[in-house]
């Protein structure tokens, strides 16, 4: 017998969220923002908003030209982490075996887990069933059943909202001659002009392609794409308890107009290395090589650099100079910009480290540990490196919640977390 | 839209074993006493080693929105939504 996979995706999550603490809302176009301002952007669109023409990360002033009866709602991101953990605590009672794919979805292998439920069906029913008793009736889930990650996620989207879709083997031939190569989660843009030069319309296309000439073209990448066309995605679900330890450990923030300038960027710069000693501390990392930048517009040219110290550092003032110092090498010196970015890499346990011989290390790391113990008792806000509080802080943004135990992790296991713009 | 009021409260909690959280059963604001018709959301918010419970709840047609500082056991009542 194949694998069991199924595709958790909950359906327009924070909006269903918010729809959930007020009754007020239900049944109306919602948009979920950072701020309700012009400059701010729709993190989420309710069910009844995604009718008309509108799509996540919209700004704000677009949106409500899309759709007038539209209700901005501003987000709370407390509400957020705790429904995932309890949905994830919700699954647990199901399987071990749950991936965490995105802040609102998940993959679960149930392989060994649906005899004794009745089946595949009966048990993703029993799911949705519980989500709308200990969630609430407006937090809905689409899941997708398949022998595997991929197809199960295509099958969720197919039929969300409030879904279930099941992928036997005798509907494969089928789905395969019919689905659009682009349909498929990992086959972006770029990839899919490259197929359709080659003749790929879809899946059964890709699948008719000898595998020497799709790794040729496509190399390592070629394997999956010929799995795919085939029906096949080995890939296991990788439970979030055995993620791997980070590579790297960031912070970006793309700023307001009224923090754009570039010296007043560097306090956000300082603020973001702040955060960033302290998680690497939480995780218990120090780290050698230093990355920071810059962008000079939501979609102007990023400048970056790195540099490696010569000793692991957690300690949030060495990695800000470290970043002043990359800053001073870069030749584009912008009086004006729209993002700033830290990251700490070449990660090692903090056990594992020389311990410095210089007194003034060990001062500072006293005083690290005394900032953090305050901040564990009294909350992260409590106490701050004093040029944070030189400009007006930006409130924390619907999509910068992601860290803790799940993290963030980018396609390369850097640990990241992107705070976006609220106004 | 919630409006803000921040004013401590009285109330009425069942414990009920197995329950995720503490069922609110009713407040008392300013000599008023009101029952809890539904609990529309609870959530946990921590700010250091605080744990609150958030509670949006209705009664009577409104929604009030409460938090209990489970480590003081105070209960505020943050928000009225009177425009159901």
């Amino acid at each position: 017998m194949g694998r069991v996979i199924f595709h958790l995706d909950m359906d327009a999550y924070f909006a269903s969220i918010e729809q959930q603490v007020d009754p007020k809302l239900r049944g109306r176009p919602i948009g979920v923002t950072g701020r309700p301002t012009e400059r701010s952007i729709v993190v989420a669109f309710s069910r009844e908003a995604k009718r008309f023409d509108v799509w996540t990360g919209m700004p704000v002033w677009e949106a409500r030209r899309a759709c007038r009866s539209l209700l901005f709602v501003p987000g709370r991101p407390e509400r957020y982490v705790e429904t995932t953990k309890k949905f994830l605590a919700i699954l647990k009672r199901y399987t071990p075996k749950i991936e965490v794919f995105s802040t609102d979805e998940v993959f679960m292998d149930m392989t060994q887990e649906i005899e004794r439920h009745g089946g595949a069906v009966a048990l993703a029913k029993r799911i949705k069933a519980r989500f709308h008793e200990e969630l609430g009736p407006c937090i809905t889930s689409t899941i997708g059943i398949a022998r595997n990650k991929t197809f199960a996620k295509l099958i969720a989207k197919r039929h969300k909202p409030d879904g279930l879709g099941h992928l036997t083997a005798d509907d494969l031939p089928e789905l395969l001659r019919t689905t659009p190569v682009a349909e498929v989660c990992g086959i972006g843009p770029r990839i899919e002009r490259r197929l359709t030069r080659m003749g790929v319309r879809t899946l059964a296309d890709l699948g008719e392609l000898p595998m020497a000439l799709l790794k040729s073209e496509f190399g390592v990448y070629g394997v999956f794409l010929k799995g795919v066309g085939i029906g096949v995605d080995p890939s296991p679900v990788i439970p979030y308890s055995d993620v791997p330890p980070p590579k790297s450990v960031g912070h970006s923030r793309s700023l307001p107009p009224q923090l754009r300038e570039f010296h007043l960027a560097l306090h956000v710069l300082r603020d973001l290395c702040d955060k960033v000693g302290r998680r690497m501390r939480k995780l218990g990392y120090v780290g050698r090589t230093v990355h920071s930048g810059f962008r000079l517009g939501p979609t102007g040219p990023y400048h970056g650099k790195q540099t490696t110290l010569a000793t692991p550092t957690d300690d949030d003032e060495r990695i800000y100079r470290a970043c002043l110092d990359i800053l001073r090498e870069i030749p584009t010196h912008p009086e004006i910009v729209n993002h700033v970015s830290v990251s700490v890499s070449n990660l090692t346990p903090y056990r594992e480290s020389p311990i410095s011989l210089f007194e003034v290390d060990h001062r500072r790391e006293a005083l690290n540990r005394t900032l953090d113990h305050i901040r564990d008792q009294f909350g992260e806000r409590s106490i701050r490196v004093g040029t944070s509080l030189l400009y007006r802080a930006i409130p924390r943004h619907v999509s910068g919640f992601v860290l803790d135990q799940m993290g963030h992790r980018d396609v390369h296991g850097n640990q990241y977390a992107e705070e976006a713009p609220v106004s | 839209m919630a409006q803000p009021v921040n004013e401590s409260v009285d109330t009425l909690v069942i414990y009920r074993r197995g329950a995720p959280h503490p069922l609110l059963h009713a407040f008392r604001w300013r000599d008023r006493r009101y029952n809890i018709n539904e609990t529309f959301f609870v959530h946990r918010e921590r700010s250091g080693e605080t744990i609150s419970l958030c509670y949006s709840v209705g009664s009577g047609g409104d929604r009030f929105e409460l938090r209990l500082d489970t480590g003081l056991g105070r209960w505020t009542l943050e928000a009225i939504d009177a425009s159901r």
